[in-house]
């Protein structure tokens, strides 16, 4: 960490010496004073004042005024970036300039696949993510922060899991199909790469591409919607410096909360009572053992998660960018470093290795475009990340399942003679686990190169470009350890001696670093192709039309992904008013049989802007109306299914020992039944929808949408006899309909010294199956079909059996035999019996509305920033430990006092307590179904930015403080059983959700 | 801008790039017609044959029945004992399992005769024998699928989506013919014993032990409701000619206890492949030895052995209540861990309070006893050392069970009958007389003596779970509660005392001698559900 952190300074400190050196001024000059103002009159702030060749320059200040010192002769040039520069010579005479700047060519302009579009005449249903607010957010893994911030997007975090391993699976437009691969396509400047371990401060744009307009590009690859990324590029100007430092500290989110020993030796009592089994006379059973006055070896009461866990754990992260360029060429550079730490206890405790888990992360990147000739563009990014990754080899899963279901009055952590303690049944304690297993180091090591160059051939065609590019992905990554075991002792005290017996073997750690699954993989994209822009107002008309390959070479002999095709687009607009665009995509994957891999995609779009008409332009309420539609036909090539379905397998293994010798005699066997004919997954998508701007500057989009996705993979496993014996071949068999809307609303006001604004992002998404290739004959109640892809299936618990009259009257439960307090189940077919067949739709796994709400505001030099998130209709299942109490050997948490008990029947929550595993109680149902519904407060930052003046004479141009949090406070159903509504799993059989704090200082050059 | 063009020329057009750089991809001429790939698909399918130890969600299928309480209750086993099975679940559910195993060997003896002849990937003096376990093995999986749900398509061909539906739906004594046909071809190609490199593999004893079970089974009352007495006659004569095949190759071991530890026994006719694992002994050696202790005889197992003298307990009065485990059947000794005795160099303690007894952890013994039966005393599983262990699915001793079974019933209570059991019994006790059944038992009398006999002797292996309900006893037997006993301590006189107690009651319903076909299965409609399963 030192290391780093001197790094930095040391950096730091030569960025601002070189700064200061950059303000040193003439002598011989003179002061020009004078007004920058863009073409619509409003005054320009910020811009850069240069003088070309020296180091002297200057910003225009809120008024958009300059004064700069100057020798005459030279000449002064003006730059902002979405601006294009002027330039202007100093007279003899001169003292004052007044300067207007115009649009640059690429302002005005979207992010869209594969390039770029106008974005006032923008047919697509795009949304973005504001990659500067996703700083604010002070989580390593931008998966967990993009969470609300745009239209179309549905991030469930997947688990809480150690630091560098916590990750969310994203959704866009929720799901469309019932196959298992989902998620959308993820491309990082036009090539398929992972965006989570990026750091914000490298990304430009963010977009989420939603509907066939906007994904149509990627052909059979783009169904499930896609995200583009594309980073930050150098512009003419002065260079632009940040420097951001931060730290801060996680904390977990909620953990449950457990009984301690005379809580639970009286429940455990109750529990065996209930199971008909006689108390033990073992004094351990006896709860008055527990009040504190009894040896606490053999009564031991052990707060297992405040023993094993930090109540908070550091993180630090600072970053370093530049950004600038000459006319002719241009830069962006960054570099960054993450450090996070986890948060166990007695990680150091072991003199030979710390075990505490560590994620450090390095992120490097350089993209520099040069103007090699006047129609030459070359661009070459470098990009590298490192990201080291520390863990003990227990897994958290391991510890924490260990942590959650270890009684309070199970064992002491030590015995009296310092021993690890253990029992015969709880053989693994937390301490050696986390400090006598040994430990292991997982790196990973990525390189990213894209190469581009760029020819205009005005010369053939004005507005004729031809453009190529050259990505390299190069992915290691290798993992080395050492690993240790443990035996743990338990105590059994006789009269007179006092004996362990051990469990399990203590080994010292290995001798030799132990690797792992070394591995290099890459990965080669190109793409080429023709760009056409031209024409005027009245018709204008671009098009491109380019051929893309990529192929993603894995380790060993394992066959590689590839991707090849065309794809092109044609825009064309009439008086600035009306928009068409076809697009298409002829592409197709390695998965497919040769004659069946390559697939049409096209799409049609368009776009009227209402405002632009003469009916409208006196319009008291629209400053811009525009009504939009799409319609098309994209692809999923991802099955979600083994690869190559299309043919035959048959493998080698599967032997079978025989004779004396421990070998395995030779071995084959046939593999699931080819169907040479498999194809990919189409989707027929159609979206209508209306951006508008009212002239009180709130701005609205919504867009409605209805996707129909056919062929998705099916078997025959409902409907051809299992006799058959094999694997039954993959069917393009399956539909889904998927529909919804989202729609944006913004507004934002600067009132004197005030400003704020408000976004707030909706989504609606629900889909249902219409064929998947079911069993004729099935009740509808168990058909899946009309269900939604992501439902849940479970029994409908209808209360709790009263007595044994009540049993005796009730249909047969089957799975378990039932007592009085047992769950009670709704028979749903009236076959007098309770199973599986009595299974129905009880939640929904991924959540049909998703809420984002961004709110900005500032005061002075003060500013405030604030993101909420919401999702709504998704159920989660409480099936840890933490609910499931008590059965199966696991401890309690203050539900046991809401759990079935003869004589408080009314007042029952759960079913009555036992020690035993019941199949009947812990089946899932809708009693352990629980609305996830959440609005949590992913975000919130308060910045104060030192005053101008004081910047000026720092010769700087912003410093700011910020305090900011990541996931504050959570409104929801779960929060009362201490879990987490998003990963109700976290903390009790994984790592925690964590809440951050943070703060930091940000420095601008 | 040249590398634009350039890079766009070469591939455009060409579908190659998607192609796999190196095919590896196996098919199946490939399998077929390679030297050690064709023999490889018929070993492959000898791992359909499923080891009994744990496959019941740990437990093994005699807690399904009399013989043994599973001490974690969570285990789907209990579904047999409180009338859980259904059509979607059943934790014994092998239809996919065993039909995917004769396409194998359907396959199998498809390319013998096609490919395999063509390219000699067999040699010619090999393809014999190999022929005869395909037959046997097919035999063999039908046989674990009719034993359970009675009524089955027999599949003797490699099936397609299009012909799958065509495949008829046999009796129970439909599925035995095409058993016992298959056996009898088996028993021509079949050697008559393995070479040390080939120890494992069928001989043709196997076929002929598969045969007399079959018919024995079919005989049995469940599937004879009229006493037909020549099915009885049929399965005498295949037992009878499988007892005839004693000699160097097959026979009894000279102990009962030595039969479990060599994975080669020549008592073993078939058995599944001796992995090397200590699984079992994980799961079963007391709580105290580090296992789990799951699989508990239950005291009506424990009763059902006599005496050292050869006399049921109940008829003893040598037999002592108060110290129970006193001179008994020698096979008690290795079958059932009780309080007290030795082992591993320390007593098992299953009296209360004991660091085994009853509640002294969560799936301590449930019952006051363990299992004896298969466990390895060597393994040490804190050091993780493991054991050979197979499965036995054919020994020699059932031959004489079920010789004596089929005797009994077609011809009474005659001379070979007690010949047959004393043959068999008189390896366990010290004075060989003590073996032979007293004189002049009725037809009734010697039927319920060899169901105990039976019950003792393949105790845990697989047999009385399925005895139980071709004899139709289970309606009777699993209807009913099932026992343990709980030993108190007496620490002043260091004295035990025994008192029997109810463990759990278990119900059992006439539909439950036969399972459920999958309701999946029975929703496309080829196949028709088992009575009261509907």
């Amino acid at each position: 960490m030192i290391k780093h952190t001197t790094t930095f300074c040391l950096m730091l400190a030569m960025v601002i010496t070189g700064t200061a050196r950059l303000n040193g001024q003439d002598d011989a000059g003179r002061t020009i004073t004078g007004t920058v103002r863009d073409a619509r009159g409003d005054v320009l702030p910020d811009v850069n004042v240069s003088v070309p060749d020296e180091f002297t320059h200057s910003f225009t200040d809120a008024e958009g005024q300059f004064s700069i010192v100057v020798t005459p002769g030279k000449s002064l040039y003006f730059s902002k970036q979405g601006y294009e520069a002027v330039s202007r010579d100093v007279e003899e005479n001169t003292s004052t300039m007044e300067i207007v700047l115009d649009l640059s060519e690429d302002a005005g302009m979207v992010e869209v696949a594969y390039g770029k579009r106008s974005k006032v005449g923008l047919t697509h249903s795009i949304s973005t993510v504001h990659a500067e607010n996703l700083e604010k957010t002070p989580v390593p893994n931008l998966s967990n922060a993009i969470t609300g911030r745009a239209t179309g997007l549905t991030v469930i975090k997947n688990s809480g899991d150690e630091p560098g391993y916590d990750n969310s699976s994203i959704y866009v437009r929720g799901i469309g199909t019932f196959n298992s691969f989902r998620e959308p396509l993820v491309m990082v400047d036009n090539v398929e790469r992972d965006f989570r371990q990026m750091d914000p401060m490298e990304i430009e744009s963010f977009s989420v591409l939603k509907d066939a307009a906007a994904t149509v590009q990627y052909g059979i690859r783009g169904a499930n919607g896609v995200i583009n990324v594309r980073t930050k590029r150098g512009f003419t100007g002065r260079p632009e410096i940040n420097f951001i430092a931060q730290t801060g500290f996680q904390a977990p989110f909620r953990l449950p909360d457990y009984l301690g020993s005379e809580e639970y030796a009286e429940l455990y009592q109750q529990a065996l009572e209930n199971d008909g089994l006689p108390v033990p006379e073992d004094p351990r059973f006896d709860p008055s053992m527990y009040d504190g006055t009894q040896d606490s070896y053999t009564f031991p009461d052990v707060d297992w998660y405040d023993e094993f866990l930090k109540s908070y754990a550091p993180q630090q992260q600072y970053k370093l960018s530049m950004r600038g360029g000459t006319p002719t060429i241009r830069y962006f550079m960054f570099m960054g470093a993450t450090l996070q730490n986890g948060i166990y206890e007695y990680a150091d405790v072991n003199p030979q290795y710390n075990t505490n888990p560590k994620f450090t992360r390095y992120n490097l990147r350089s993209n520099i475009d040069v103007d090699v000739t006047k129609s030459l563009l070359v661009s070459v990014d470098l990009a590298t990340r490192v990201e080291n990754r520390h863990v003990p080899n227990s897994s958290a899963g391991s510890i924490f399942s260990t942590l959650s279901q270890l009684p309070p009055n199970a064992m002491p952590v030590l015995n009296r003679d310092s021993s690890i303690a253990g029992t015969s049944i709880y053989r693994n304690n937390p301490l050696g686990m986390i400090s006598r297993t040994g430990y292991r180091d997982n790196y990973r090591r990525i390189l990213m190169a894209n190469v581009e160059a760029t020819q205009q051939l005005d010369f053939l065609l004005d507005g004729l470009s031809l453009n190529g590019m050259i990505g390299l992905d190069g992915t290691n990554y290798y993992s080395t350890g050492r690993s240790q075991s443990y035996a743990v002792y338990q105590e059994f005290i006789t009269t007179d001696t006092t004996e362990y017996i051990q469990y399990g073997e203590n080994s010292d750690i290995s001798i030799n670093t132990e690797s792992f699954d070394g591995s290099f993989e890459y990965m080669l994209t190109t793409i080429g192709g023709f760009s056409y822009s031209g024409g005027d107002e009245n018709a204008a008309l671009a098009a491109d039309l380019k051929y893309m390959q990529s192929k993603y070479f894995l380790n060993g002999n394992n066959i590689a992904y590839a991707n090849q095709g065309f794809f092109g687009r044609a825009t064309y607009g009439i008086d600035n008013t009306y928009f068409v665009e076809v697009g298409f995509a002829y592409n197709g994957s390695e998965n497919f049989m040769q004659g069946h891999r390559f697939g049409f995609f096209p799409a049609i779009s368009g776009a009227w802007i209402m405002s632009n008409e003469s009916f409208m332009s006196d319009s008291k309420r629209f400053n811009f109306l525009k009504m939009r539609g799409s319609l098309g036909k994209t692809g999923n090539g991802r099955l979600g299914v083994e690869r190559f379905p299309f043919e035959e397998k048959f493998y080698a293994g599967g032997g079978y020992i025989f004779g004396s010798g421990y070998g395995t005699s030779d071995g084959s066997y046939e593999g699931r039944l080819p169907n040479p004919d498999i194809g990919w997954e189409e989707s027929y998508n159609i979206n209508v929808g209306f951006d508008m701007e009212m002239k009180n500057s709130m701005e609205v989009a919504f867009d409605l949408f209805s996707h129909y996705r056919v062929n998705i993979i099916t078997t025959g496993t409902n409907t051809i006899p299992s006799i058959i014996g094999q694997n039954l071949p993959y069917e393009n068999n399956g539909t889904v309909l998927n529909s919804g809307f989202e729609t944006m609303v913004k507004y934002g006001a600067r009132e004197g010294n005030w400003f704020y604004s408000l976004q707030g992002n909706l989504s609606f998404a629900f889909n249902r199956i219409l064929n998947m290739d079911e069993a004729e004959g099935l009740p509808a109640y168990q058909s899946r079909e009309g269900k939604s892809a992501s439902a849940i299936w479970g029994l409908e618990a209808v209360g709790f059996f009263r007595d044994e009259a009540d049993i005796e009257s009730s249909p047969l439960h089957t799975f378990e035999t039932v007592q009085p307090g047992d769950v009670k189940y709704r028979d749903q077919n009236d076959d007098n019996l309770i199973d599986y067949q009595d299974q129905v739709v009880i939640g929904n796994s991924i959540p049909q509305l998703n809420l984002g709400i961004l709110a900005t505001a500032g005061y002075k030099n003060f500013d405030l920033n604030m993101a909420v998130t919401g999702t709504f209709g998704r159920t989660v299942l409480l099936t840890n430990n933490s609910i499931w109490i008590l059965q199966n050997n696991n401890k309690a948490t203050a539900i046991a006092y809401e759990a079935w008990q003869a004589g408080r029947e009314n007042k029952a929550e759960y079913p009555r307590l036992t020690t035993i595993s019941n199949n009947n109680n812990y089946n899932i149902s809708t009693l352990w179904a629980k609305r996830a519904d959440y609005l949590k407060l992913v975000n919130f930052e308060l910045g104060y930015s030192l005053p101008d003046r004081v910047m000026s004479r720092l010769g700087m141009s912003g410093i700011r403080f910020f305090l900011n949090t990541y996931n504050l406070a959570s409104l929801d159903m779960i929060g009362r059983y201490n879990l987490d509504p998003e990963v109700p799993d976290a903390g009790v059989t994984g790592y925690p959700v964590m809440r951050v704090f943070n703060t930091g200082l940000s420095l601008k050059f | 801008m040249i590398f634009g063009v350039a890079l766009i020329v070469p591939h455009s057009c060409e579908d190659a790039f998607l192609d796999k750089e190196v095919d590896i991809t196996l098919t199946e001429d490939k399998i077929f017609s390679d030297v050690h790939y064709a023999p490889g698909f018929l070993f492959n399918a000898y791992n359909t044959l499923q080891p009994g130890f744990s496959r019941y969600d740990n437990a093994m299928l005699s807690s399904g029945c009399d013989e043994a309480e599973h001490s974690y209750s969570g285990s789907m086993v209990q579904m047999f004992n409180n009338g859980g099975v259904n059509s979607t679940m059943n934790p014994d559910d092998v239809w996919d399992h065993y039909y995917a195993g004769i396409r194998k060997v359907n396959l199998f003896l498809m390319k013998l005769t096609t490919t395999i002849e063509e390219t000699n990937s067999i040699p010619e003096a090999m393809r014999p024998r190999m022929r005869g376990e395909a037959i046997f093995l097919r035999a063999m999986f039908h046989f674990e699928l009719v034993k359970r749900y009675g009524s089955i398509p027999y599949v003797d061909e490699v099936l397609t989506t299009e012909t799958a539906e065509d495949i008829p739906q046999l009796s129970f004594d439909g599925v035995v013919e095409r058993i016992v046909a298959d056996c009898d071809t088996a028993f021509i190609y079949l050697p008559e014993q393995n070479t040390d490199a080939d120890m494992g593999r069928a001989i043709n004893a196997s076929a002929l032990a598969l045969k007399s079970r079959a018919l024995l089974y079919a005989a049995s009352p469940l599937n004879n409701p009229g006493n037909d007495v020549s099915k009885w006659e049929r399965a005498a004569e295949a037992a009878g000619d499988l007892l005839a095949m004693r000699g160097p190759v097959v026979s009894l071991e000279s102990r009962f206890e030595y039969v479990f530890q060599n994975p080669y026994s020549r008592e073993v006719l078939l058995a599944t492949q001796p992995q090397n694992t200590n699984n079992f002994e994980r799961l079963n050696f007391p709580v105290s030895y580090g296992g789990q202790g799951l699989t508990n005889p239950t005291q009506e197992m424990v009763d059902a052995f006599d005496t050292k003298y050869g006399v049921p307990i109940a008829q003893d009065s040598r037999y002592d209540p108060n110290n129970p485990y006193l001179d008994r059947d020698d096979r008690f000794y290795a079958t059932i861990l009780y309080n007290s005795v030795v082992f591993k160099g320390r007593p098992v303690e299953t009296y209360v309070g004991g660091k085994d007894g009853l509640q002294s952890a969560p799936t301590a013994t449930r019952t006051g006893y363990y299992l004896k039966k298969f466990i390895d005393p060597s393994v040490d599983l804190d050091r993780g050392t493991t054991v050979r262990k197979p499965w036995i699915i054919f020994r020699f001793a059932e031959a004489y069970l079920n010789y004596a079974e089929a005797m009994n019933e077609a011809y009474g209570p005659i001379d070979s009958v007690y010949d047959a059991v004393y043959d068999l019994r008189k390896r366990n006790y010290i004075l060989t007389s003590r073996a032979r059944y007293p004189a002049g038992m009725t037809k009734g009398q010697m039927r319920e003596r060899l169901k105990k006999e039976r019950m003792v002797e393949l105790a845990f292996e697989e047999h009385r779970f399925w005895d139980l309900r071709r004899w139709m006893d289970a309606e009777q037997v699993l209807n009913r509660p099932v026992h343990g006993m709980r030993i108190g301590f007496n620490a002043a006189d260091t004295t035990y005392s025994y008192q029997r107690f109810e463990v759990e009651n278990r119900v059992f319903d006439a539909k439950f001698n036969w399972y459920p076909i999958p309701r999946k299965e029975v929703l496309k409609g080829y196949v028709t559900q088992n009575p009261g399963w509907e």
